[in-house]
């Protein structure tokens, strides 16, 4: 199949489904039928013509383009291969169960469609964009519709949830565009390609503006991957979504923009020392998302907070790999695990979305403390197959990297690659922490000796059908999960990785080691659940995000960026 | 050309001041649009650098200004209204909601209710 004419259709096929049901809605003929065939066109064909490239992928086929045949000095340049390829098929694979579990719900509208097809050509657009300014484009596009669809919830706070992140994020965005501004001025250009040409001959003067400016565009690009300092505003934001969206956004959204901006990081020429602030930063967000998670006593809020805790583990491998290069081995292995790993996190925790957003439902609370005997309710309001509590227990595992889902791979890899590095303790104490905080988070599963609470009764079958697919995703990868990890290798080669092998690994040894750190985790949740260890947690400060806090954070993340480049 | 950056910083702190320092939260979205604005001009002066007229290709046309600055800009405003007008309309159910524009108040009592 010929990769140029195809590479295209995952931003064009969504964006032709949102204007479908565009006109369908403006000539009155929008329904379930037509919202089935946007479905089809804006995600089931654009995941065919994946599968069709993935031949001329594996064979390291690549495309440059400039589009729309302008000059290479003013057109917008793209740019597909394997990490283009490996990014928009795991929004898909989110994003497909995400949309069939939306349908599920009685207030999904066409309006809600068309704004996450929208989005689907956005997250296309960012993976492949290798241009500075069409960067800034597609992440605005991005966050429209994503501050739309948390908007689109009706619980109370969500629309102020909504405000606080679009006014953080695009006072952040214009910080962007003063970044692209400066690298225009001293490089007179704004593609990646371009650019790297021109980076070695800065001096002086011009060489502290393109750091500065660099600085700009890197931190409020992490400010969409939620780490620490940066994540103030997602709590709010991913807890308040209908739950559709907070599985998209916290699985998928959050880790976009990190591997788009790879193709910049590895053009320019301090970029080990942004890797090196990464892979801290990394740890230090696995770490304090976690403990804001262990005393958060709502269910989707701790969802939320562990996002941030579980985006860590990604970003401090990712960091690690820029550190080290790619050119090494120790540098390949650990930007396929931080992919890898990406993928785990996505699947497990928009399953945790779905299922525990499902069961909260069915009982009508949120409250931590007084929900108990979800497993009963849902029976009640007509789930015949307790598939619910299954998928939850599924996710569960992977999350906690208990054998044999796709996250015992990935976290026991990820963590091995870091070892050496300082946060890679970091990562060690979040594991066990990590699975104290889902064991608190299960008591909603517990038998209740109060009668029964039947909220409303539904049917699940477009439920039950996305479960399948993303616990299915789970259960397989854990199985096929080393041609997977070698999949992710061959296809991350282009951007300058090298072959390699894990060596000196082996998944049983980790065996005892995961056996450890769920010992130490039960050992724990049994000392946090003593009434003493209670009133001591709850003495702990609970963060607000407010405004002036969230401009804190990125004031912090700039200051300590800049002095480490310019230093 | 120094007068003109002096006045385009001044534009973008009082911007970003009012983002972070005011209550309002119409003033907060002032606030950003301020900040775009600031920002365009940057980048039109910028292109200005190299010539006075206007790049629309003509045969008597020999020193027009940088064209790239203005065509992003063109697309930088768009977003920018984009970007108003979602956070107006969140503006109104916000205080719809609850009856108030200041933030501290809509904060208190969105948690009250909950």
């Amino acid at each position: 199949m010929n990769i140029e004419s195809l590479f295209l259709a995952p931003i064009y096929l969504p964006l032709l489904a949102a204007a479908l049901l565009v006109s369908a809605k403006a000539f009155g003929q929008a329904g379930k039928t037509m919202d089935s065939m946007a479905f089809l066109i804006g995600l089931i064909l654009p995941a065919v013509c994946l599968a069709l490239l993935k031949p001329a992928i594996i064979a390291h086929q690549s495309v440059e383009t400039v589009i729309g045949a302008w000059d290479t000095n003013l057109g917008i340049h793209y740019h597909f291969d394997g990490l283009s390829w490996l990014l928009i098929a795991l929004h898909l694979a989110i994003s497909i169960p995400v949309f069939l579990y939306s349908r599920s719900n009685p207030s999904h509208r066409e309006s809600f469609s068309i704004i996450f097809f929208i989005q689907c050509a956005s997250v296309a657009a960012t993976s492949l964009t290798a241009d500075l300014f069409n960067l800034f484009v597609c992440l605005e596009v991005m966050g429209v519709t994503s501050y739309v669809l948390i908007a689109s919830s009706d619980e109370d706070g969500s629309v102020l949830a909504s405000f606080t992140y679009l006014l953080f994020s695009a006072t952040a965005m214009v910080f962007f565009l003063v970044g692209a501004f400066g690298l225009y001025r001293v490089t007179g250009s704004l593609s990646y390609a371009l650019i790297s040409q021109v980076k070695n001959s800065l001096t002086g003067a011009d060489l502290i503006v393109a750091q500065m400016s660099l600085t700009l565009i890197v931190v409020s690009t992490l400010l969409r991957c939620a780490v620490v300092p940066l994540s103030g505003w997602l709590v709010g934001a991913h807890s308040k979504a209908p739950h559709a969206v907070s599985a998209l956004l916290s699985g998928v959204l959050i880790k976009i923009p990190l591997f788009a901006l790879i193709r910049l990081l590895l053009l320019v020429t301090a970029s080990e020392r942004i890797g090196s602030i990464l892979a801290w930063a990394g740890g230090v967000s696995a770490a304090v998302g976690i403990l804001l998670a262990l005393r958060e006593v709502q269910a989707k809020r701790l969802l939320a907070y562990s996002s941030v805790s579980q985006i860590g583990y990604v970003v401090a491998a990712y960091g690690l790999a820029i550190e080290v290069g790619l050119e090494s081995e120790r540098g390949a292995l650990l930007i396929a695990s931080s992919l890898f790993y990406a993928f785990c996190h996505a699947v497990a925790k928009a399953l945790l979305f779905l299922s525990i957003g499902t069961a909260t439902d069915a009982l009508g609370t949120k409250d931590l403390s007084k929900a108990r005997g979800a497993t009963a309710s849902l029976k009640g309001s007509g789930e015949r197959v307790p598939l619910t509590t299954i998928s939850y227990c599924i996710a569960l595992f992977s999350i906690s990297a208990l054998p044999p889902t796709l996250g015992f791979w990935g976290k026991n890899m990820l963590t091995y690659l870091a070892k050496g590095h300082g946060s890679a303790y970091l990562l060690t104490i979040t594991s066990v922490l990590t699975i104290t905080a889902y064991l608190k988070l299960s008591v909603l599963f517990l038998p209740s000796k109060r009668p029964v609470v039947v909220m409303k009764t539904q049917s699940y079958g477009a439920i039950h059908a996305s479960y399948l697919v993303l616990g299915l995703l789970l259960l397989g990868g854990g199985v096929f999960a080393l041609p997977f990890k070698n999949f992710i290798i061959t296809l991350l080669l282009p951007l300058g990785a090298v072959e390699a092998s894990i060596m000196g690994y082996s998944a049983y040894s980790e065996l005892a080691k995961t056996f450890l750190t769920l010992m130490l985790a039960l050992f724990l949740t049994a000392i946090s659940t003593n009434r003493y260890c209670k009133r001591l947690l709850a003495k702990f400060p609970v963060p607000k995000a407010r405004f002036a806090d969230l401009f804190f954070g990125y004031a912090l993340a700039l200051s300590v960026m800049a002095f480490q480049l310019v230093r | 050309m120094i007068i003109e950056r002096i006045l385009i910083a001044l534009l973008f702190l009082s911007g970003f001041a009012a983002i972070v320092g005011m209550r309002n939260i119409i003033k907060k979205i002032f606030g950003l649009n301020l900040l775009n604005a600031s920002v365009v001009l940057l980048f039109i002066l910028e292109g200005s650098r190299i010539g006075n007229q206007a790049p629309i290709l003509d045969a008597d046309i020999t020193n027009m200004v940088d064209p790239i600055p203005q065509a992003l800009m063109l697309t930088a405003i768009v977003i920018g209204v984009c970007v108003s007008a979602l956070s107006l309309a969140l503006a109104v159910r916000l205080y719809k909601a609850t009856g108030s524009l200041d933030i501290q108040v809509i904060t208190e009592r969105l948690q009250r209710e909950h």
